[in-house]
């Protein structure tokens, strides 16, 4: 008894120290343990992000709404694999587009003779392209598995539209996805555009609540406050819109992993010569994505996700990340961003465990991840409360996420640990030269 | 062999020196002329006066059977009521000489042929000749068949005719061309098939992409949803984004322009052409149109003269249909199962030699024959009993309160009159008869179906 009561009080004190400060030397010390990392680095990139944000609304409130007279010819890159019925949702939701413009849907199936049934559902779709105008079907069945790269260059090639939609096969869009996000290529320096990703599947797990939170947060708010600055970090390899004839010159797609990230970085490696080009994320052009609902699964993915970022851009592109190649704003936010706190920060927080559990006592070990806690619950909350009042488009249905925002810092936590494991595997490995996303014949050809 | 060799305007002179050639201007100077020609060669050109010597030929009571030719290609339903093509003398001549071969095997028949002896006969003389129907945009039924037209009574339905021929078994149906369907009121062709509105039956409907709302359950045309750029249902003013997750399409695709119904699909009717009536597509006559030929029975009919036709001689033996007659034959036997005191006898006869009796001693003698055979029959008959005739050329004969006894009578007095009917030279009719006596001969749970089929095997095996 005497010892819980002990790890009690040291907890209690910890804490108490913290606000009541009473002995300035103890909150010092604790305040050098955890608030650097959090403060100096985490903190002031969500302080961007909430600029931005507010910068955006502010914006969008004051924008004089006209009817945009760009309807530029979409051509939608849907790339299917082993989804089965699945892409049928995936090609309708394209076809159902309120967009006055043409749109040719080009669906690559990938190995189509192991993937009959994906082939056959696609097929089954062309009579329903009749009753629509505007709108073409393309199969091409690559009988061959080429891989994801190799369908989205062989789309690419074929495609005959101004502007390329890129799309996973086990994603849907919202019906004016299209025309929200091919807006903003109007604007001749826009290259690319970043869509917004919700998570389909929410109601079937706790784990794809947290997702969507997650999503909510670092995609929906994140993006949406960096692309006010130019400084969006990804376009999705799930759903993202591009200029042809731009991607076209810069040679199209990379062979190997993580072709999203690596597509995103080869455009942004402009900008430091071309300042006017621009990345922005449109915030209502919204697809929709089942996420991992199990956490084997959920583990596989980020293993893939974070192993592929410290491939990226410790071992691929380092000597890429300069002010002269990014621009200094994108240099200092993919170092910040990319490299702090999405490879940095994961390692930090493993050395920094295993120094307070060594040595300091239990009571203040519980006291100081209380307090921790207590910081990455206010975070999200904060965002996520940004996020519902000036970025959601489905308040209604985002409202109720709030109640489990308590939970949503145990769920970071593992997965920051997983994220640590994962680079730490990818350090020692190497093994994200390989991928499950093409053939080794393929991946081979990778330099 | 003479041929009657049409042509307007006289014939070249080559032809005109043949001996074998008879230069007819039209059909008339041919009936006027007093001239016997074996066959004719129309060395027309012009449709019109093809089609009309052709008609005139296979409508002639006396000529419908002889061949006519043309000399150059013409339209199928030309050529349909020809001999084909024949562009010498000598093919003309072979064909016309198998067709007077062919012909001479039948009976030699008297001027008042009906419509059934010469359609038969014509067909059994040209044995490669099927009855095709033609398509003609101005009749009624599109299809016909222009040598039913040729042959038909004046005012009798062709359709009824050809229909009573397969039912007869005289012609057997080949290859079918084609399924119509025919106005159930007026029997027309021309129909207009409508899709009209459900409810109102308006004509004025149109097919429209629908929205289905999912918090609302609203179901409307998706003009009606289009908001500012976006889908909003307009009935709870939720915005719909995402196919699946907010809205479908319905299944109804359809809006009656007059009382706005929405439905799946349209309700479909079949308006007459001719009498402008609409009915539902299911009532529609359906009619399957055919090829036909000549068929066993009827080529074995057409040379007999026609076994059913000699037979009906017996029809003046108090006859009633075959149905009727198992009816009362049915009642007769319940009778009997159930009062012992219930007498009757059934007498089955066949005529076995009919056919050999013909080729021996002529059609005409042989209807002469069983004419006096049926007079002298219903001399032994009571004015109670009631006969009919199986299709197998079998005839029955009810005797109701005769007992075995009578019955044997009767059967004795058959043979006798049989005997009276044989000629000097040994020739008569020969004859075959069944007997059945109720009760002695009643087994229990028999009824007049079963009863009649054990007779007539009986009797066919003698």
């Amino acid at each position: 008894m005497d010892n819980v009561d002990q790890i009690l009080y040291d907890a209690w004190s910890v804490i108490s120290q913290l606000f009541l400060l009473p002995d300035m030397a103890v909150a010092i010390q604790l305040a050098l343990l955890y608030i650097p990392f959090a403060l100096f680095f985490e903190l002031p990139f969500y302080f961007v992000i909430i600029i931005g944000v507010l910068k955006n609304y502010h914006r969008r409130m004051h924008e004089k709404s006209h009817v945009h007279a760009f309807y530029p010819k979409i051509s939608c890159i849907v790339l299917a694999y082993r989804e089965g019925r699945d892409v049928v949702k995936s090609v309708r939701s394209i076809v159902e587009q309120i967009y006055p413009g043409e749109i040719e849907v080009i669906v690559l199936i990938d190995g189509a003779a192991q993937n009959r049934q994906t082939l056959a559902a696609v097929n089954s779709l062309r009579p329903c392209f009749d009753q629509y105008l505007n709108r073409q079907l393309r199969v091409i069945p690559k009988w061959q598995r080429g891989g994801r790269v190799s369908s989205l260059n062989s789309g690419l090639a074929l495609a005959k539209g101004e502007i390329v939609t890129v799309l996973d096969g086990d994603t849907s869009l919202d019906n004016d996805a299209l025309a929200n996000g091919v807006r903003h290529f109007a604007d001749d320096n826009v290259v690319g555009v970043a869509g917004s990703i919700r998570v389909r599947n929410v109601y079937e797990s706790f784990l794809t609540r947290m997702q969507q939170i997650e999503y909510s947060i670092s995609i929906q708010t994140g993006k949406l406050g960096l692309s006010e600055f130019n400084v969006v970090n990804n376009i999705s390899g799930a759903y993202g819109l591009f200029r042809k004839s731009f991607i076209q010159k810069i040679g199209g797609w990379d062979t190997g992993t993580a072709e999203d990230t690596r597509m995103t970085f080869r455009i942004k490696q402009y900008f430091g010569r071309h300042p006017n080009l621009r990345i922005v994320f449109a915030h209502d052009s919204v697809c929709h994505t089942d996420a991992p609902s199990t956490w084997r699964a959920f583990f596989d993915q980020r293993l893939r996700w974070d192993g592929d970022l410290f491939y990226l851009f410790v071992r691929r592109h380092s000597r890429g990340i300069r002010p002269k190649v990014l621009g200094w704003r994108n240099y200092l936010v993919t170092l910040w961003s990319e490299l702090f706190i999405q490879i940095v920060m994961p390692l930090i927080i493993i050395l920094y465990l295993s120094y307070i559990f060594i040595f300091y006592a239990l009571g203040h070990v519980i006291g100081v991840l209380t307090l921790v806690y207590l910081f990455y619950l206010c975070l999200p909350l904060l965002l996520y409360v940004v996020y519902l009042f000036l970025v959601s488009e489905r308040v209604r249905e985002d409202r109720w996420l709030l109640c489990y925002i308590p939970v949503f810092p145990i769920y970071r936590f593992i997965a920051r640990i997983w994220s640590a494991f994962a680079i730490l595997i990818e350090m020692f490995t190497k093994s994200h030269q390989d991928s499950s996303m093409a053939p080794w014949w393929v991946l081979r050809k990778d330099k | 062999m003479i041929f009657g060799v049409f042509k307007h305007g006289g014939l070249p002179e080559g032809l005109r020196r043949r001996e074998d050639v008879i230069a007819l201007d039209d059909f008339k100077s041919y009936t006027d002329g007093g001239h016997c020609v074996d066959g004719f060669i129309i060395a027309e050109t012009a449709p019109q006066r093809i089609s009309t010597l052709l008609n005139h030929i296979r409508k002639h009571p006396l000529e419908y059977e002889k061949p006519a030719f043309l000399i150059k290609h013409a339209a199928p339903e030309l050529a349909v009521l020809s001999d084909g093509y024949c562009n010498t003398f000598d093919r003309a001549r072979r064909r016309t000489r198998e067709i007077r071969l062919l012909s001479a095997q039948l009976p030699v028949l008297e001027k008042a042929v009906n419509k059934d002896q010469r359609l038969l006969r014509f067909l059994y003389t040209r044995p490669d000749y099927h009855l095709r129907p033609m398509r003609d945009f101005n009749h009624p039924h599109v299809y016909h068949y222009p040598l039913l037209t040729c042959f038909k009574d004046r005012g009798s339905h062709e359709g009824a005719w050809l229909e009573s021929l397969v039912e007869r078994k005289l012609l057997e149906q080949e290859k079918l061309i084609d399924r119509i369907r025919l106005c159930s009121s007026c029997d027309s062709v021309y129909l207009n098939y409508l899709d009209v509105c459900k409810r109102c039956n308006s004509l004025s409907i149109e097919q429209k992409p629908f929205i289905h709302c999912f918090s609302c359950g609203h179901v409307a045309p998706q003009d009606d949803f289009h908001f500012r750029g976006t889908l909003t249902c307009p009935k709870c003013t939720s915005r719909l984004r995402h196919i699946g997750q907010d809205y479908d399409r319905p299944l109804e695709n359809y809006e009656c322009n007059g009382c706005k119904h929405v439905f799946e699909e349209p309700h479909i009717v079949a308006r007459c052409y001719r009498c402008g009536s609409d009915s539902e597509p299911n009532q529609l006559v359906t009619r399957a149109v055919y090829t036909h030929q000549l068929s066993e029975a009827g080529r074995v009919v057409v040379r007999t003269g026609g076994m059913d036709q000699l037979l009906a001689v017996f029809d003046s033996l108090n006859y009633v249909t075959p149905g009727y007659f198992n009816r009362s034959l049915n009642w007769m036997l319940s009778i009997a199962g159930r009062h012992r005191d219930q007498v009757f006898s059934i007498l089955g006869l066949s005529l076995n030699n009919v056919d050999a009796m013909i080729a021996q001693v002529g059609n005409n003698s042989v209807v002469r024959m069983l004419d006096a055979f049926a007079v002298r029959v219903r001399e032994l008959l009571r004015d109670t009993d009631i006969s009919t005739r199986s299709g197998d050329g079998m005839i029955w004969i009810l005797l109701p309160k005769s007992d075995r006894k009578g019955c044997l009578h009767v059967q004795r007095r058959l043979y006798e009159l049989q005997k009276l009917s044989q000629k000097e030279n040994g020739m008569g009719l020969s004859l075959d008869t069944v007997s059945y006596t109720a009760p002695e001969d009643l087994t229990k749970g028999e009824n007049a179906e079963l009863l009649m089929a054990k007779l007539t095997a009986e009797l066919s095996h003698g």
